[in-house]
């Protein structure tokens, strides 16, 4: 199909999409142009696509989310040590805060009986304790079969387990946990600055963090969708190399 | 007995979970009672009456406005209440209130959660409930602050004999009843109460709409968010017209009591009548503000629907199994992390440097700490220069006059300005009339006036040198206006006499 659009729709298109690129979101007011012109919406939604986004609606407010893949366009690794981490970082320090991360959110949403976040705030301690957790998980599996995947497939895992276990919980010797000693309570509380800098994160209370509404939002509109959903899951287990490495077919990873 | 027919069994069940939700407020209390806990003696402590106390001890905190209420000052509470009676020590104390708090808000952040079978849906469910929360925080003194959440207060007003869903109505009643008697003094606390009724009503309405607008995602949801928006729109409507009818009652009160000749036994009962008129009016502004608000979440709820045919969403879904037990579990490369964390940040953006940034806007700030010897400057940017040490200048000058002033305001309230000027001599500050700064000071603080510290946007939009001048306040608020009389200062300036004194900050009652 062949379709024209008039110089001044592509132009509206382009400044909202310019708009969310810039910001991340679109207030009130631009939304109406949104909502109200199909072809606005349409273009929109292309622009953002071609970036590896998505464009989510709110009542008040239009959000512009990277998709749940690898993509150039998304912050670079280097951006991100560059900026968020201590200078001498390496890659294992950014996996691990990515973990961190996962582990702060999959906190907050880890039961199937709500779809509401389970809890107000977490305290610094007690994430540091699920992140222990989950490091003794990844432990379990063999230190020969985790070396194996790393040598076919380049997975470092044992470099972000060693990373945590090198850290002493606290250091005993400074008073403050934060900044640039080295322990789990200071790790943690560089990345809860990076979450606060995001507005993923709000303090409560000393060392206490709650969600803010924008990573509600993400995680019930964007995780909780059902087609975005499928890619996301898609996106897991098509990065599973064993299983394609074994011949199985992807029709059946995919649907759980 | 004869057999109940389908209906009334269905009647039975139906709304089981909201009455169970109900139960589950009372259940910290419960856990409360069953620690064992003794004081110096050996006497037990009970702990549920002590949790109750705890709830009360914050809701009067509430009606007080007071949001800093930390665990010491629960200590303090429930030490003076069981004086004579317990034999504890504070630190005891302090250590019981924390442990009650703990009770109602659990320290590792997860909400408390009550689990039961329901029988109408038939398979089991959780409830969450929260009864304190956090309300603000001292880094300072490393104090924590709390107040209760909605759940609380249902469980407060829950042991009252009745709920909150038809609280404002009855303190509307109780009111206008204590009115009729003349019980001026109780009726002011139940406008009190009244306020945190309708606080409370707000709070629920904020969160209405971030909940609208996270989770409408289908035709059903819709229906079920448009029947609680109109139920709580006919509330509203309703209390509305009671408060209309109160107001009127309460000027009646007003206009008869005004009228009453018996000046002296009325006078105090007028001064009340007339601080419970104020204060109903507040009451009932907010109020209406709700009513606007509800209207705007109706057309949210519209929105949302109408983008809902675009999305379809998930019955359920768990974050720490679906995602983070995946990725963990298998484990995945660790790419896919960055994967996942994607959706969380903003995209990447290429930041480059432009040639023509040579010709923008330049931001040159002289003086300050960096000397910038520039000897081919251009003749705007030495213009610009010197406008800025002047502004400096001018400051600093600024910051003496001000500084003498709060230390004369500190012996009087007030002065005015030609005392000031006299009072300058006595402490060798003569010379200041000579300059032409010194009478323009008094003009920006009579221009300003009521003068306060800056807040952060005006700060940054005006670089004048006078945030720090007017940082000095601190938390006063200073008042000029013009009095009679001309000030002859013996130079060549004269100014208009002013009158300064310190304004009370929140003008209220």
């Amino acid at each position: 199909m062949n379709y024209s659009y008039k110089n001044e729709t592509v132009m509206q298109a382009f400044r909202l999409y310019s708009q969310l690129a810039l910001n991340g979101s679109v207030d009130k007011e631009r939304l109406q142009d949104y909502i109200a012109d199909d072809e606005v919406r349409g273009l929109v939604d292309q622009f953002a696509a071609e970036v590896d986004c998505a464009v989510i609606v709110t009542s008040d407010e239009l959000f512009l989310i990277p998709l749940v893949r690898l993509s150039p366009f998304h912050m670079s690794n280097d951006y991100m040590k560059k900026t968020y981490l201590r200078s001498s970082a390496v890659n294992a320090d950014l996996y691990l805060m990515y973990m961190a991360i996962i582990v702060f959110i999959g906190a907050f949403y880890d039961s199937y009986q709500s779809l509401e976040p389970t809890r107000n705030f977490i305290p610094l301690d007690e994430w540091s304790v699920l992140m222990q957790e989950r490091i003794e998980l990844l432990k379990e599996f063999e230190e020969e079969q985790l070396k194996s995947y790393e040598v076919e497939f380049s997975y470092h895992w044992s470099a972000v387990i060693e990373k945590w276990d090198t850290m002493d919980d606290i250091k005993e010797t400074v008073k403050r946990q934060t900044g640039n000693t080295i322990s789990r309570l200071s790790f943690l509380d560089t990345v809860k600055r990076f979450l606060l800098e995001q507005q993923l994160a709000e303090e409560v209370g000393a060392g206490d963090l709650a969600l803010t509404e924008k990573t509600k939002m993400i995680v019930q509109r964007y995780f909780m969708e059902l087609e975005y959903n499928r890619g996301i899951l898609n996106f897991l287990y098509n990065l599973d190399e064993r299983k394609k490495a074994e011949g199985e077919d992807e029709g059946h990873a995919v649907d759980r | 007995m004869e057999a109940m027919d389908r209906f009334e069994i269905d009647d039975t069940l139906s709304d089981f979970q909201e009455r169970m939700s109900k139960v589950a407020l009372f259940d910290p209390l419960f856990e409360l009672q069953r620690k064992k806990q003794s004081d110096e003696n050996g006497q037990p402590i009970e702990m549920m009456e002590l949790g109750l106390l705890t709830l009360l001890f914050f809701f009067e905190h509430k009606l007080m406005r007071n949001t800093k209420v930390g665990v010491k000052d629960l200590a303090q509470y429930l030490m003076r209440v069981s004086e004579g009676l317990l034999k504890v020590d504070i630190s005891q104390w302090e250590y019981l209130a924390r442990d009650i708090i703990q009770v109602f808000r659990p320290a590792s952040g997860k909400k408390r959660e009550f689990s039961f079978f329901n029988w109408e849906s038939g398979e089991r469910q959780t409830i969450y409930t929260s009864i304190l929360r956090a309300n603000a925080f001292d880094s300072k003194s490393n104090t924590q602050f709390y107040a209760l959440d909605e759940d609380g207060l249902e469980l407060v007003f829950a042991t009252k004999e009745f709920y909150s869903e038809f609280q404002l109505s009855i303190h509307q009643l109780v009111l206008r009843k204590q009115l009729e008697k003349g019980e001026f003094q109780g009726a002011l606390r139940q406008i009190n109460e009244m306020r945190v009724d309708v606080e409370s009503l707000q709070e629920r309405m904020v969160k209405l709409e971030h909940e609208i607008k996270r989770s409408i995602v289908s035709e059903e949801t819709l229906k079920r968010y448009s029947r609680l928006l109109e139920d709580i729109y006919a509330r509203l409507q309703r209390e509305n017209e009671e408060f209309d009818e109160l107001r009127q009652f309460v000027k009646e009160t007003l206009t008869r009591l005004y009228a009453d000749t018996n000046l002296e036994k009325q006078e105090r009962a007028y001064e009340l009548i007339l601080r419970i008129s104020n204060q109903l009016e507040r009451v009932h502004a907010e109020h209406s503000g709700l009513l606007q608000q509800c209207m705007n979440l109706k057309n949210h709820a519209l929105y949302s629907a109408k983008e809902s045919l675009y999305y379809t969403g998930l019955n359920s879904f768990n974050f720490e199994q679906d995602v983070a037990g995946l990725v963990f579990g298998l484990p995945l490369p660790l790419e896919s992390m960055k994967g996942v964390i994607a959706p969380f940040m903003k995209l990447g953006r290429m930041r480059s440097w432009s040639l023509l940034t040579l010709f923008a806007e330049q931001n040159m700030i002289g003086g300050m700490g960096e000397q910038t010897p520039r000897e081919d400057s251009f003749l705007e940017a030495a213009d610009e220069e010197s406008d800025l040490q002047f502004a400096l200048r001018r400051g600093a000058f600024f910051m003496e006059i001000m500084n003498l002033l709060i230390q004369e305001l500190h012996e009087k309230t007030e002065i005015e300005l030609q005392q000031f000027i006299a009072r300058m001599g006595e402490y060798g500050r003569g010379h200041w009339l000579d300059r032409r700064s010194f009478y323009d000071f008094w003009l920006i603080l009579h221009q300003r006036s009521p003068v306060r510290v800056l807040s952060m946007e005006q700060k940054q939009d005006n670089n004048t040198g006078l945030e720090d001048v007017f940082g000095l306040l601190g938390h006063r608020v200073l008042v000029v206006c013009e009095c009679s009389g001309i000030v002859e200062t013996g130079t060549r300036y004269q100014i208009q006499n002013m009158k300064l004194k310190w304004g009370d900050e929140q003008g209220e009652l």
